[in-house]
């Protein structure tokens, strides 16, 4: 494990979101945001994010809630592979900054994503 | 400086105890929660604890009770004798064996369609049913609770089919593609019978 400073370090050189959120799962500077009921999923369902490619796609939008940090939240949509089946997983969260001492990756939702289906209205759920 | 949570957006984030379900059980300890919704920071060393705790039930961590039908329950009788293992060790090892060797071998869904559409499968699984009662390690109920989720069925449901596949296969030896696999599970069997 890193130290704290180095991790810092590390993180603020890193190029872009993914390999910044990389380095946290790996380093474990990272919390879900779990109800008990209904949950999150664990942190088992990170590990297929290690395996992204650098440039695989992330979205930002304006965060908010949360405690002092980024003003963005982060989005990424992604496949579980386990027993020969697929789950996609969204994952929204953002990068905490604890009064600049610290760095975590602050997960809001690890869930089943679900396709994009349309509401009354016309809207996209 | 009050900490808001990024939950609901409401809550104020305090240090406190918080219950956590795992399986049927609940594993109590301090954290930071939401005095409103109640979301709590799951951390990696917080996982951690859990596993810890969850590893030191030494015989049971929870039971798990899937619906066979009789002459599956017969198959298994008669299958643990040869084996000398109990029935419900040849139960988890069934589900272990499905779980992480059948259902990640290459080619799985074939193998899986000639086995629902192969006789046995009829004879031997639309029968009249009753429940066992299967306790699990930790790992296992770990392994399975993963899978419920990815499988999108719950416990007691992965594990009947874990035993279904398993069974319908160790009837089925006319099938060639199933010969490699059907080997595997007696090589697994034997291996572990062999270990406890």
């Amino acid at each position: 494990m890193l130290s704290a400073a180095e991790f810092k370090r590390q993180f603020f050189d890193e190029s872009n979101d993914l390999r910044r959120i990389k380095l946290s799962i790996r380093e474990e500077h990272f919390s879900i945001w779990t109800r008990t009921n209904p949950s999150n999923l664990g942190p088992e369902f990170l590990a297929p994010i290690l395996e992204l490619p650098d440039d695989y796609p992330t979205r930002r939008a304006p965060r908010k809630s949360g405690e002092p940090g980024d003003m963005d939240v982060i989005i990424l949509q992604y496949e579980y592979r386990e027993f020969g089946s697929v789950l996609p997983i969204y994952l929204k969260g953002y990068f905490k900054y604890d009064g600049g001492l610290d760095v975590e990756f602050d997960i809001q939702s690890l869930k089943k994503d679900t396709p994009l289906r349309i509401v009354k209205g016309g809207n996209l759920k | 400086m009050n900490k808001i949570c990024p939950a609901c957006n409401q809550g104020k984030i305090i240090r406190k105890k918080v219950i956590i379900p795992v399986g049927r059980k609940s594993f109590t300890t301090e954290a930071d929660v939401c005095d409103a919704c109640g979301a709590y920071r799951h951390t990696p060393s917080l996982q951690l604890e859990i596993d810890r705790w969850g590893e030191a039930f030494n015989k049971s961590f929870i039971e798990i009770q899937p619906n066979l039908s009789d002459v599956v329950h017969e198959f298994i009788d008669s299958e643990s004798k040869k084996y000398s293992i109990n029935r419900t060790e040849l139960i988890r090892l069934f589900t272990v064996f499905y779980l992480n060797v059948a259902r990640n071998y290459s080619g799985f869904k074939d193998i899986d369609q000639i086995v629902k559409n192969c006789e046995a499968t009829t004879l031997l699984i639309n029968r009249e049913k009753k429940t066992i009662s299967v306790p699990i390690r930790y790992r296992t109920f770990k392994l399975i609770n993963r899978a419920s989720k990815v499988l999108e069925r719950n416990a007691a449901q992965v594990m009947e089919e874990a035993v279904n596949f398993c069974v319908t296969l160790k009837h089925t030896h006319d099938a060639t593609e199933l010969k490699q696999i059907i080997a595997k599970l007696d090589q697994f069997i034997e291996n572990h019978a062999l270990a406890s």
